[in-house]
């Protein structure tokens, strides 16, 4: 039982980053700097927390904000290309980050003990202050904040720059500022998420923030459903879940993995959970419902 | 007659060619001005300056007093110089209600864009995106994705979603494109009682009939140049602009 509570809320935090994700591709954004946040985040709040003996929630909070900032700095030279040079521009951010980290050493006495970040060897005990409903609340709430935003204005406008950079401008919404908001704000999701994983495992390593994980957040929203925010949180569930599944065919299990993905892509082109599916939950949820 | 929007010598070359020379145009206020020439002439450049997605080698442009060169498209439009697109610019994956929601961003600033609606403005602001959907006759298909909407009812939803920003002076780019007969009567109609309205509106349109017939003043441009400016009849009369657009028989 605890084994399988584990996996979901491992599942719940790449969920968290999934959303960081899917924010930035809602503008139309390909960024994989996603995992560079998530990493500031995560060693951050893990000093914060460990050396300092802050509180959780500060600790969670005082990166997310640094990430915002930063995301806002990082955003404003790089939101003005597009498409992969923006990946590439972007995947930079992550490795330098990653590889900064591996370099990196602060380590203080707490108690009787030298803690704090140690270059390759990672950060070990780290206090482990991460519930998991902590981050069954943070997943919910995050999503409660993004469900609002996309139903207002600023929603509307967010999708409309994901659609025609030019016919939003020519309706008076500011491409670049409207992308450099969602920018920041995804920073700073990934900044929480990565503080709650980091406060979950209490070891981390540079290593975990790697290419690796970067594709597998981009796998998450990209399978799971790029229409509404419920298809990556279902993408980073499934893909969470999945290679747990198949633990049985062993040594063949990335495999099938990659085969079940690839198919899944070609198969859903906008993700498993679409626009159409929403739509369908949606007139069996509300039947009636009014014009929007 | 004050005039709403001011070009003074406009100039702009792409490569070696000179799209527009020194071109000086006025629109007043409350008036349709047709803009004809043949293609390549510079007239969609120069919507492009006006509306601030292309900047002008030289010149100016005023819009309600104040010079709007050099401001970005987005803020352009806020101040209320709104255009339509040549080739048809709907937001294809919204609804059609929504297309006409985001046309009145023009007016949301800040942070009240992040608030989900209120409820009550939300009403306010979709009761009337649906009384402009309703005008143009699309009210029925107000739920339906706008890429789903036929050429014709996509040109007029563009036209709503330019309207839904309350525009003082509209910049149309061929709105007659491709629509039958019928659909341009309407249009006629539609322009006649915008300028009713007090909308001044530049009219660039390839459709004689439509445009002589419903503007106050007509210019030509031909390769980059103003050969004519003045009444419709005139225009039409005009030699130099029968020789170069027109032809004989036009």
């Amino acid at each position: 039982m605890s084994y399988v509570f584990t996996i979901l809320t491992v599942a719940a935090l790449n969920s968290i980053l999934a959303l960081s994700v899917y924010l930035t591709l809602a503008t139309g954004q390909f960024s994989l700097a996603q995992v560079g946040f998530w990493a500031i985040g995560a060693y951050g709040a893990a000093m914060l927390t460990t050396i300092w003996g802050w509180p959780l929630l500060p600790a969670l909070l005082v990166p997310a904000a640094a990430c915002f900032v930063l995301g806002l700095a990082l955003g404003w030279p790089c939101l003005r290309v597009r498409g992969i040079y923006l990946a590439l521009a972007t995947l930079g951010f992550s490795e330098c980050v990653r590889v900064f980290l591996m370099n990196f050493e602060y380590k203080r006495l707490v108690g009787s003990r030298l803690i704090g970040p140690d270059g390759v060897l990672g950060f070990r005990n780290i206090v482990v202050l991460t519930e998991p409903w902590h981050v069954f609340s943070a997943l919910g709430l995050i999503m409660a904040l993004m469900f609002t935003v996309e139903r207002s204005r600023y929603g509307l406008a967010l999708a409309a720059v994901e659609e025609d950079e030019t016919a939003a401008a020519a309706s008076g919404i500011e491409p670049v500022t409207t992308k450099l908001i969602a920018f920041a704000a995804a920073a700073a999701i990934a900044a929480v998420g990565g503080g709650l994983y980091a406060n979950y495992m209490s070891f981390i390593t540079s290593s975990d923030f790697g290419f690796h994980l970067t594709m597998l957040a981009v796998l998450f929203v990209g399978a799971g459903g790029l229409g509404t925010l419920f298809g990556p949180v279902f993408g980073a569930m499934l893909l969470t879940v999945l290679p747990e599944l198949i633990r049985p065919l062993q040594d063949y299990r990335m495999i099938v993995f990659g085969l079940l993905v690839t198919v899944v892509v070609i198969v859903r082109p906008r993700g498993l959970v679409d626009e159409r599916v929403i739509r369908a939950v949606g007139r069996l949820v509300l039947p009636s419902r009014s014009a929007r | 007659m004050t005039a709403l929007l001011q070009l003074n010598a406009i100039s702009m070359r792409f490569g070696g060619v000179v799209a527009l020379r020194e071109v000086t145009l006025e629109l007043r206020r409350g008036e349709i001005m047709g803009l004809i020439g043949p293609n390549g002439s510079g007239k969609t450049t120069l919507v492009n300056i006006v509306s601030g997605f292309t900047r002008p080698l030289t010149g100016t442009c005023q819009a309600m007093g104040q010079t709007i060169t050099g401001l970005r498209p987005s803020r352009i439009a806020r101040h209320g110089v709104v255009r339509t697109f040549q080739n048809l610019r709907v937001f294809r994956r919204r609804t059609v209600l929504e297309n006409v929601l985001l046309g009145q961003a023009v007016h949301i600033r800040g942070l009240a864009n992040l608030m989900p609606f209120p409820a009550r403005r939300r009403d306010e602001a979709t009761a009337e995106a649906l009384s402009l959907l309703r005008r143009f006759g699309l009210e029925a298909r107000a739920d339906a994705a706008a890429g789903d909407l036929s050429f014709g009812e996509q040109k007029r939803l563009e036209l709503a979603r330019a309207l839904a920003a309350r525009p003082t002076v509209l910049l149309l780019d061929e709105p007659a494109g491709g629509m039958n007969p019928s659909e341009i009567d309407e249009l006629r109609q539609t322009l006649g009682v915008l300028r009713s309205e007090g909308i001044s509106i530049l009219l660039i349109e390839h459709n004689m009939r439509l445009v002589m017939s419903i503007s106050d003043r007509v210019a030509c441009l031909c390769f980059g140049e103003l050969i004519a400016e003045g009444a419709p009849e005139a225009v039409r009369a005009d030699p130099e602009v029968i020789r170069s657009y027109l032809g004989q028989s036009g």
